[in-house]
């Protein structure tokens, strides 16, 4: 069975606690989900949405239509109850006005006043009847509650169970586990960026709060200490970014995390990182622009800026994970080859996916552990000079810690020769400038290959071209569009700098048509396509309201 | 000067801010902007930085806003107002208008203290005619309470999290009243919510100036602040009556203490009362903590007092 509950009120009802301790029980029942998050910017009142999907096999992203509907609020039930679908109950406080019949009414605030003696706890007794509703196991719920409230957990377990009381019999469900303990885990994409970090060895992080960007600073912040890292906030992004690259510098993995906005202030700092070839890692949780935009809602228009960004010409390295489980590795990748290849290394994710919660297989931490690609100091002692810019076919230069050797490490933002010093002699910035471009080519070598679905035979299909976090609505969109006997396909891209051509190419070859979905309004990765290898897409799918795409978003658009 | 009857006769002549606004319960935020208004009687263009104050005023299908109000960019409220305030001397110079005009900037501590402070100190630098008004709730609560620079050392934050090893923000906030004053600009004072009569007086006084002005303005967050809803005057006027935070203006670089509480109140009565100090209570270590918290607040009111003393009116006179 594949349902959603969504649970609807305003900003400080506590839609977000109850939702994660709502997801937190599916999980230890063992059941596959997506739970994605959308609030307006604000700490009280406004719109604030949580929606847990429970899917038989591995949970797809958000999707609409609700089959429980918890409300909290008179507005929120308003804007919500269409979305519920036939065979779906709506769940809500006795004081609220509504003309559905599938309705489970319970006196939550009355309860809460007056058995509990605690009206903050309406909440969870509209919990204990919509988890009743849902079918979610009462034990499950009971362990997830106790974990989040800690000594405060029994009156909230008491309104748990006059929530149920009132509830009745469970309406859907049971639903059968889908794995046991320790096959599956349960992370959110913010999470899995942080994780990601500190598993390839990050020491270092300096950032400057901008939604949703904080998250992987608030995840790192909690774990400096345990994990030996430095985490400062800096007094703005221009400070953050020249900070790490001062950390990197003296050898520390370093990152800074931010949004659009932020990472504009940024791009002198990208630009000196491309100059002294200092690896840098740059986690952009993207966010509906121009300027403060949509501040916590989410969108894919930064493709092309995190591109373009920073004066001059230089290699970098973009990746955009798409979930939770691929930010884990793919921002491990990161570090790597920002280390490897000497070069700046772009996170692009977005508010969807930094927010949402989802299942995964457990993550590998052994399968990224970090290789380190610095001189050790007896190498530095062996040489008989140290030249930090040497020229190599590569264009990769070893790299020395300052301060380990009596070998002097110069990085000048000016151009400079081999040693580090300021040049205008053109042969060297010619010498130099070519030495930099060259690492193009060996991190071109690590980029995987997009993925594609199904793997073989195109022709003659209609192949949807994406990029991040789109994923998988675009992946159930292509299952839903066969299943009705259409035939299409899609490729994906989760590396997206260095562009692989090779593969568009052939898929391009294959396609009767090639439709770029993205969560923008101009189509930013069909844009770069084009520029990269002359090849133009024959349609194109946005959204660009600050919503995440889903699979009935693309197949409608598909159909017309 | 002000008191409690013009104030109130003012708020009913004209509503600069109006209510409906979705600021939180207990948020002290829109006081200080509508005494601050209020107690200008020309026209004002406000320019507002990013954070609590410009999202909760300004939000479809409303605005809180009854004077022309311009959102910029979180780090460039005092840079924008710059640039009103310009065009508007560049229209008087051409003869196209002759209205008197007032400039006012709102901005967070985040936006002030922060990534502001260069856009403020250029504005001051360059002389502009302005007030600028730093309404200071000592973190980044619209994001989600992020420390920043005017946060207490020990303050619980998101990005300075209570830990085993670290009690809360292990930095002191910045004194960022002194770096303005350093500027030698002709008004510079600190002012909290709990004493709008001073708060009014203190914008009267500055507006009779030409070139920037700068006000900081103590405000209770009782998300941030975890405090209760129904506290926030009580909590900024026991922040002034411990010397925590020092109602006080330098007027052309002559320093007056405008208030001087009669007994000394231990600071940790401001502290205790606040869920961000908690941790400070449980523990030995907190106890220190405490010990070293109230022999800052003594050691800048001291120097406080000695700066009142050589650079009063009275002694440059002598």
């Amino acid at each position: 069975m594949d349902i959603v509950i969504r649970i609807v009120g305003a900003a400080g009802q506590g839609v977000q606690t109850v939702g994660e301790v709502l997801t937190r029980a599916a999980f230890h029942s063992g059941l596959e989900l997506h739970a994605e998050q959308s609030y307006h910017s604000r700490i009280r009142g406004g719109e604030n949405a949580f929606a847990l999907r429970l899917a038989p096999g591995p949970a797809w992203g958000a999707r609409e239509g609700t089959e429980v509907l918890a409300a909290l609020n008179q507005e929120m039930l308003d804007q919500y109850l269409p979305s519920l679908t036939d065979g779906g109950w709506l769940v809500c406080d006795e004081d609220l006005t509504v003309s559905e019949a599938r309705v489970v009414r319970v006196p939550a605030s009355r309860l809460a006043k007056e058995e509990l003696g605690l009206p903050i706890a309406a909440n969870m007794v509209l919990l204990g009847a919509a988890a009743c509703v849902a079918g979610i196991e009462e034990e499950s719920l009971a362990r997830a509650v106790r974990d989040a409230f800690g000594d405060k957990a029994e009156l909230n377990l008491e309104a748990l169970a006059l929530g149920k009381q009132h509830a009745g019999d469970p309406r859907l469900g049971p639903h059968s586990p889908a794995y046991t303990h320790g096959e599956r885990m349960l992370i959110t994409g913010g999470a899995a960026v942080g994780a990601g970090a500190i598993a390839a060895g990050c020491r270092y992080l300096a950032s400057y709060p901008m939604t949703p960007g904080t998250a992987v600073l608030t995840y790192l912040a909690e774990r400096a200490t345990r994990w030996g890292l430095v985490v400062e906030q800096a007094e703005d992004e221009i400070a953050a970014i020249n900070m790490a690259l001062g950390a990197a510098y003296a050898g520390a993995r370093a990152m800074v995390t931010t949004s659009g906005g932020g990472f504009a202030l940024m791009v002198e700092g990208l630009s000196l990182a491309g100059m002294i070839e200092t690896p840098v890692v740059i986690h952009i949780g993207q966010r509906p622009g121009p300027a403060t935009g949509l501040p916590t809602r989410t969108g894919q228009d930064n493709l092309l800026f995190a591109l373009h960004a920073g004066h001059g010409e230089f290699p970098r390295y973009i990746v955009a994970p798409r979930d939770a489980q691929e930010a884990f590795y793919l921002t491990a990748k990161a570090f790597d080859l920002a280390e490897k290849h000497q070069v700046p290394a772009l996170i692009l994710t977005d508010q969807y996916l930094v927010d949402s919660f989802s299942t995964c297989a457990p993550l590998e931490v052994t399968r990224v552990a970090p290789r380190s690609y610095l001189l050790t100091p007896e190498e530095l002692e062996a040489m008989v000079s140290y030249d930090r810019f040497a020229i190599t076919d590569s264009g990769v230069s070893p790299r020395a810690v300052p301060g380990v050797s009596e070998k002097l490490v110069l990085v000048d933002s000016d151009e400079h020769d081999t040693y580090g010093r300021i040049t205008e002699d053109l042969h060297f910035r010619k010498a130099l400038n070519e030495k930099r471009l060259r690492k193009a080519k060996g991190l071109m070598q690590d980029v995987a290959p997009p993925y594609v679905h199904p793997s073989g035979g195109l022709e003659g299909r209609t192949v949807l071209l994406g990029w991040g976090s789109t994923y998988a609505a675009i992946r159930e969109a292509v299952d839903m569009l066969n299943a009705e006997g259409e035939s299409f396909a899609m490729i994906h891209f989760s590396e997206l700098w260095p562009l692989r051509t090779h593969e568009l190419e052939q898929v391009f070859d294959q396609a009767a048509r090639m439709i770029a979905v993205e969560g923008n309004a101009t189509g930013q990765l069909a844009s770069l396509v084009a520029q990269q290898t002359g090849l133009k897409v024959h349609g194109f799918i946005g959204r660009h309201d600050g919503r995440p795409l889903t699979a009935a978003d693309i197949a409608q658009e598909v159909a017309r | 000067m002000a008191n409690i009857k013009t104030l109130a006769k003012k708020q009913e002549q004209q509503v600069r801010l109006s209510s409906g606004h979705s600021l939180c319960a207990g948020c002290a935020e829109p006081m200080v902007v509508r005494t601050v208004l209020n107690s200008i009687d020309d026209p004002v263009v406000v320019a507002n930085a990013t954070g609590c104050l410009e999202v909760a005023t300004s939000r479809y299908p409303g605005t809180a806003w009854n004077v022309p109000w311009i959102h910029s960019a979180f780090e460039n409220a005092a840079a924008t107002i710059a640039g009103v305030e310009a065009a508007y001397k560049g229209l008087l110079r051409a003869g196209k208008l002759e209205r008197k005009v007032r400039f006012v900037a709102f901005a967070g501590d985040g936006g002030t203290y922060d990534i502001g402070l260069q856009a403020l100190s250029g504005a001051l630098e360059r002389g502009h005619d302005f007030l600028y008004v730093c309404i200071n709730n000592e973190a980044y609560m619209n994001t989600g309470v992020q420390r920043s620079s005017a946060t207490p050392r020990c303050a619980s934050a998101t990005t300075s999290p209570v830990g085993d090893a670290i009690p809360g923000k292990p930095q002191d906030r910045k004194d960022l009243t002194e770096i303005v004053v350093a500027h030698h600009i002709p008004y510079v004072a600190q002012a909290s919510v709990s004493n709008l009569i001073d708060l009014s007086n203190k914008v009267e006084r500055a507006m009779a100036y030409d070139g920037p002005k700068f006000l900081n303005v103590l405000t209770t967050c009782p998300l941030g602040w975890r405090t209760r809803k129904d506290t926030s005057i009580p909590m900024a006027k026991l922040a002034v009556e411990t010397r925590y935070w020092p109602l006080y203006e330098v007027v052309e670089g002559v320093y007056k203490i405008n208030y001087k509480p009669k007994k000394h109140v231990p600071v940790e009565e401001w502290l205790k009362q606040q869920g961000r100090f908690r941790h400070l209570f449980k523990s030995p270590e907190g106890k220190s903590s405490l010990e070293e918290f109230q022999a800052s607040v003594d050691e800048n009111w001291e120097r406080l007092l000695k700066k009142e003393q050589c650079l009063s009116g009275a002694d440059a006179a002598q």
